[in-house]
């Protein structure tokens, strides 16, 4: 009798969900930061815990700086204007604007980097490389490594199309994906078991979605939905091993930002789902989506100013949604990896863009990462 | 004050006097020239200054086999700025250092310590791949990362070529890029200030 009451007492504990307990740090505080606000954390692959985000001082420029974490503490790095240290010191391209980063590997990336009027892409592996010989402005990259692919966004004198570089020094494939007159292809994404190319396309009056396998020679429609056309789409994930797309959109479409609202949707096999209605997304252009590693999780900040615009997770099967428990506010923008720990399981790995330091004496955006869960020495 | 700075040089690490080998690939200036020296050096900070580092590279040149040349501190300055625009490291350095040199030859105190946190600033950001004399004459590393520029290129030619340098403990190897490597079979990333130190009997390196 006792047992029975026993586990009656025990089983709300044991069922009740623990708190998703993210043991984040203030990794912006720091000299080179001063001044800069913190914009579009992502995570590398591989084994070690190492992200780049864009640093800006308002209008002046934009760096990358890359973080990387070592036992309790962190490594940084930032993107030097160029190679050599005399340049660099002379101010080579110190008004630049140096965005859409994407990782090639675990320790090299590739940018994009504007200094007065041309948009040049680049390598970063110690020291900038500029890829040259591209004909256009160069707007956004995606990285497929596995295959050796690059997929860039690039306008020149046909419009603004997407792009397909591979092979040596990635000038043996150089193909124009896409021919579009009146439409922007952006927020460009790579599935990484098919290495299949989605993207999102922006005409006068609605977006839609737009899609390239491996080996094609030019894009397609992609998936469409009639539920689809409600939305603006904004920007995309593609969920690992599946057909299935994660998209933050603007509802109504067409409507302006005082009288839209922001929502998190999934598109599989034709069908929308509203993932999370109200989701908060910075100003400018929004971030995929923060999809798990194993595309089971997607992480977004809800829009409750409030309640500081808290983070939570969704699980995309059974639309389970969670807060994370964080000591920041005003999130801003959240971003999700996960690492091997010493045993070899995989722990979520999170960055977080929230407004303030942990003293409250500052308003510019920081940056908080840590596991969600235990990770020895951090 | 020459004592002090030869201690100086010393403690630095150059290698000293006459028992410094020369460089490999250093030019012997022993003639006179006609051409007008200052006025190739102020021509020479022009194109620098208006970032025609090609154009100045042809004035550099033209001036590296004149001794009146050779004996201005004014010309390694520019000769090493040139050098280094370009990423030609190893040229960079071997300027910096005949600058030093004839800074302590000149008991030139000043222009001795700016040069020695010039070369201590090249140290700390560039990659020192040092040899053993004799063990491992060209070096087998090769660029291992997804893009390759030209001043890469023309360091790893360089390195092909066994275009040595002296470091300032008196060392042989070559000034390269950080950047992904493949060093003997091992892939490295080599990170600014790292000394990677090869032997015969670890063609791989051992930063």
């Amino acid at each position: 009798m006792n047992r029975i009451l026993l586990a009656l007492l025990l089983v709300p504990i044991l069922s009740a969900a623990a708190p998703l307990t993210v043991h984040v740090k203030l990794v912006s505080d720091v000299p080179e930061m001063a001044g800069k606000q913190v914009q579009l954390p992502l995570w590398a692959p591989g084994g070690t815990p190492r992200l780049v985000h864009e640093m800006t001082d308002r209008d002046k420029s934009t760096l990358l700086r890359i973080v990387t974490v070592q036992g309790a503490a962190f490594a940084e790095q930032s993107v030097p204007g160029a190679g050599s240290s005399r340049l660099e010191s002379l101010g080579a391209g110190a008004a630049r604007a140096d965005t859409q980063a994407a990782w090639w590997d675990e320790g090299t990336l590739f940018f994009v980097r504007s200094v007065g009027g041309s948009s040049s892409l680049h390598y970063f592996d110690g020291v900038p490389r500029e890829l040259v010989g591209l004909p256009g402005r160069v707007e956004e990259v995606v990285a497929d490594e596995p295959r050796g692919h690059l997929f860039v966004t690039m306008e020149d004198a046909s419009g603004l199309d997407v792009h397909r570089l591979s092979g040596e020094g990635f000038t043996e494939e150089r193909r124009r994906l896409t021919r579009t007159q009146t439409e922007v292809e952006n927020s460009l994404a790579v599935e990484r078991s098919s290495g299949r190319l989605h993207f999102v396309r922006t005409g006068s009056n609605a977006t839609s979605l737009g899609q390239a396998g491996l080996e094609e020679l030019s894009a397609t429609d992609g998936p469409s939905s009639a539920g689809l056309r409600a939305y603006e789409l904004l920007s995309l994930a593609a969920a690992p091993g599946s057909d299935a797309l994660v998209l933050y959109a603007r509802v109504p479409a067409g409507a302006d930002v005082e009288n839209s609202s922001y929502v998190l949707l999934e598109l599989v096999d034709g069908k929308v789902t509203v993932l999370a209605p109200g989701v908060f997304l910075p100003p400018g252009l929004a971030p995929p989506p923060a999809l798990s590693h194993d595309g089971k999780h997607v992480y977004y900040v809800l829009a409750d100013p409030a309640g500081g615009n808290p983070v939570r997770r969704i699980e995309r099967a059974s639309r389970t949604s969670e807060a994370l428990d964080l000591p920041t506010r005003g999130n801003q923008e959240v971003a999700v990896s996960a690492y091997p720990d010493a045993s070899g399981k995989m722990v979520p790995w999170v960055a977080v863009v929230a407004v303030g330091d942990e003293k409250g004496q500052d308003v510019r955006n920081h940056l908080y990462i840590g596991p969600l869960g235990e990770w020895s020495g951090w | 004050m020459r004592l002090e700075l030869l201690m100086m040089v010393s403690l630095l690490g150059c290698p000293s006097g006459s028992s410094a080998p020369p460089e490999s690939s250093g030019s012997v200036a022993n003639r006179s020239c006609h051409r007008d020296v200052r006025g190739d050096l102020q021509t020479i900070t022009k194109h620098l200054d208006k970032g025609r580092v090609e154009d100045a590279r042809l004035y550099v040149e033209a001036l590296a086999s004149c001794r009146d040349a050779q004996a201005l501190p004014q010309y390694f300055d520019l000769a090493g700025q040139v050098a280094e625009t370009r990423g030609d490291l190893n040229g960079a350095w071997r300027a910096a250092k005949s600058a030093l040199a004839l800074a302590v030859q000149a008991d030139d105190t000043e222009s001795a310590k700016r040069w020695a946190v010039q070369l201590a600033r090249f140290e700390s950001d560039y990659v020192w791949i040092q040899v053993l004399p004799g063990e491992v004459e060209r070096p087998p590393i090769r660029y291992a990362g997804a893009v390759i520029d030209d001043p890469t290129m023309r360091q790893l030619e360089d390195v092909a070529q066994g275009k040595t340098v002296w470091s300032r403990a008196g060392a042989q190897g070559f000034w390269i890029f950080p950047g992904r490597y493949k060093v003997g079979s091992s892939l490295q990333t080599l990170q600014a200030g790292q000394v990677v130190m090869l032997s015969a009997r670890s063609p791989g390196g051992a930063p």
